[in-house]
């Protein structure tokens, strides 16, 4: 009793004697007290007075107690004012009624003052009971608020910086699991500055802002890389390092990243522990690439692989990428949905269809089961070439004056020949020429085929011929990778000079190797680019430059870019204008 | 059967200290306006009203011990809901003889 705080009651009772001695025994244990002599008193006192509990006399005149108790508990509303009928009635019935007009228990007449006592200390806990387990539900209620307001704003932070980026473009569909705020689903897609696609699906470990925490710099990473021209490799690297140090044991980002390239008409896949991507050729062929390495965040830079699988894409190919989520979903005989029956969709599905009805089948699937729509998957469908006039535009959009008269010369040795990718690097420095930004596309061209030629054949000796194939492929780029590893003394120069012009410019790049060069007179530059897989770089940069001449021992190689500003809309592919 | 129960007697005498002649007192101006109320409904016929104050009577006789005027008000009580036997005005006399008994005894507490 003394450690709570005294509460006031309300004796309703119509006999003087009575209501004396009543409200002496309640006094007596330490309450206040406040009194009515029938139940429209009782009422107007309990209005006014606002009492914890009431003892109610069941018959009284003027309005008697149990329509007087059905009145309180109405105006208590859903606070707890427990009502104790005092009565001498006996009959079942009796009793009855008053409970039923929200009456909480007896007390019976003639009083018994322990009896009453205690009874009300009884209701007392239950009151201060009900009052703590009150405000606990309050401060949950309040607090359970504030969390949702907390993943609201989060929400809107996370969606500023793992936006889906190009997504919306024709040749892309896509499903993102609206799940929750925060399901630990990633799907990224940037456009290359060299005019293709970096897709990014990453399915973290766990829901909630943990995932969502380690999607936000993995998304700044992703997008500031694909715009600075930097390939899969890096940035993927760059990604493991950022999660591995941020992220805790045990928490980690099952991933793969997809580089399209529309004009060699191809796709690079890295797959760490998303289930297989399925290639769907247009023949009906499916091809599946498996995961080969281990999810990102987990391995130390030292150890991470980031070497991606290269396969060819013809038009109209698709590619599909999915998190488990659709994999594993089940159906309520606890049948997972599995690759067999995604691979099978893409049998049976003619082309065009396949990907809303994968979607369809797995709803019908899954239907009434709690993790229904946790899909997240994406198709892309190689094509000509998936920018529009406006996508161009776009990225011309400073307008601010640059260096526009500049030269560098960079030159690479073994070890950054082998480990580095000096493209990003010259494109940032080549797009300060502002209205060269919109030129990106061949820039990139024109600096990773001259460099790449130098390296591949230039120094490695590497015959394209090889890539007629997709063994062919393989070969080559294994024997790559094991000449880069004996590079030793080998050199790389590229020299870049941009002379300013009216309404544009020239740039001119000059790329030298220390290679033995070879007979560029034999060279044929008016190969149809899009009718073989090899040798099928120079003849691209040749169309794209005013100029493409060789010197020395064919070891040198420069290329004159000249562009316009206000020729730039008109230069685009046909296909471009839709 | 006694007029007063002592136990309870002394109950009340211990609970309400001071203000345990007021209490006699609020019993007794109770007990004789309940009565004329009483008398007044026999005459109009009040069946209702002669129950809640018959029944308000019985309680507070109770509650002060006057078990054997309880009782009384009890078989007046139980006749007047079942209405097996008519109330007749030597009802409420018997109840005033009873009341002044019971004030009688009361006396000797004060």
């Amino acid at each position: 009793m003394s450690s709570q705080k005294p509460i006031k009651i309300l004796i309703a009772e119509d006999s003087e004697p009575d209501r004396m001695l009543l409200e002496r025994i309640v006094r007596e244990q330490g309450y206040q007290t406040c009194c009515a002599a029938n139940g429209r008193e009782a009422i107007k006192k309990f209005r006014n007075e606002m009492p914890a509990m009431v003892l109610m006399d069941a018959l009284m005149p003027e309005m008697d107690g149990k329509d007087a108790a059905r009145e309180i508990k109405t105006l208590a509303g859903d606070v707890l004012v427990p009502i104790l009928f005092l009565t001498s009635l006996t009959d079942d019935e009796a009793l009855v009624s008053c409970l039923e007009a929200g009456g909480d228990d007896f007390l019976s007449k003639p009083y018994r003052p322990v009896v009453i006592a205690a009874k009300i200390r009884v209701f007392h806990r239950m009151l201060t009971m009900q009052r703590t387990l009150k405000s606990q539900r309050d401060d949950i209620a309040k607090s359970n608020e504030r969390f949702l307001q907390e993943q609201l704003v989060a929400k809107k932070v996370y969606d500023n910086v793992a936006h889906m980026g190009c997504l919306d473009q024709h040749n892309i569909k896509h499903v993102l699991s609206p799940m929750s705020v925060f399901n630990g689903d990633v799907l990224l897609s940037a456009r290359k500055p060299s005019g293709g696609l970096i897709l990014f699906l990453g399915d973290f470990t766990g829901h909630g802002l943990p995932a969502a925490i380690g999607a936000m710099p993995l998304s700044e990473i992703f997008y500031s890389m694909v715009a600075k021209g930097f390939g899969t490799e890096s940035i993927l690297h760059e990604i493991n390092l950022k999660l591995k140090s941020i992220l805790p044991v045990g928490f980690f980002c099952c991933a793969a990243m997809v580089d399209i390239s529309y004009a060699k008409k191809r796709a690079k896949v890295w797959n760490g522990g998303l289930p297989d991507l399925l290639l769907r050729r247009e023949n009906g062929d499916i091809v599946p690439i498996a995961s080969d390495f281990l999810p990102l965040g987990i391995l130390a830079a030292e150890k991470f692989d980031a070497t991606s699988s290269v396969h060819e894409m013809n038009l109209n190919d698709r590619l599909y990428i999915w998190s488990d989520g659709i994999v594993e979903l089940r159906n309520a005989e606890g049948e997972q949905f599995g690759l067999e029956r995604l691979q099978q969709c893409l049998e049976e599905c003619s082309a065009e269809r396949t990907f809303e009805s994968i979607i369809d089948q797995a709803r019908a699937f899954s239907r009434d089961q709690s993790n229904d729509d946790d899909l997240t998957m994406a198709e892309v469908t190689m094509v000509e070439d998936a920018w529009s006039v406006q996508d161009q535009d776009m990225l011309a959009t400073s307008s601010l004056p640059g260096a526009r008269d500049w030269s560098f010369s960079y030159d690479m040795y073994a070890d950054t020949i082998r480990n580095f990718n000096p493209v990003p690097l010259m494109l940032h420095v080549s797009m300060e020429v502002p209205e060269l930004k919109g030129f990106g596309q061949d820039l990139y061209t024109l600096y990773a085929e001259l460099i790449s030629n130098a390296v591949d054949h230039g120094l490695l000796g590497l015959d394209s011929q090889l890539k007629t194939d997709a063994e062919g492929f393989k070969q080559y780029y294994a024997l790559r990778a094991e000449r880069l590893q004996q590079l030793d003394g080998q050199t790389i120069r590229v020299s870049v000079r941009h002379h300013p012009e009216e309404g544009g410019g020239l740039l001119v790049i000059r790329v030298e190797d220390s290679g033995q060069g070879f007979d560029f007179r034999k060279l044929d530059l008016n190969v149809p680019k899009s009718s073989l897989y090899s040798g099928r770089g120079l003849p691209l940069v040749a169309s794209l430059c005013e100029r493409l001449e060789f010197f020395a021992t064919g070891n040198i190689v420069e290329a004159h870019y000249r562009w316009r500003s206000e020729i730039h809309s008109v230069k685009l592919p046909a296909s471009a204008l839709r | 059967m006694s007029l007063l129960d002592q136990e309870i007697m002394a109950e009340l005498q211990l609970i309400m200290e001071d203000d345990f002649p007021k209490l006699i007192n609020s019993f007794k101006q109770n007990s004789h306006k309940l009565i004329d109320e009483l008398s007044g409904c026999l005459v109009d016929q009040d069946q209702d009203g002669f129950v809640m104050r018959i029944h308000s009577l019985k309680g507070s006789c109770r509650n002060i011990g006057a078990a054997q005027m309880g009782d009384v008000c009890q078989q007046i009580e139980h006749a007047a809901r079942t209405g097996e036997r008519v109330l007749q005005p030597s009802d409420l006399a018997q109840l005033k003889l009873e009341l002044a008994q019971v004030e009688q005894a009361l006396q000797h507490y004060l």
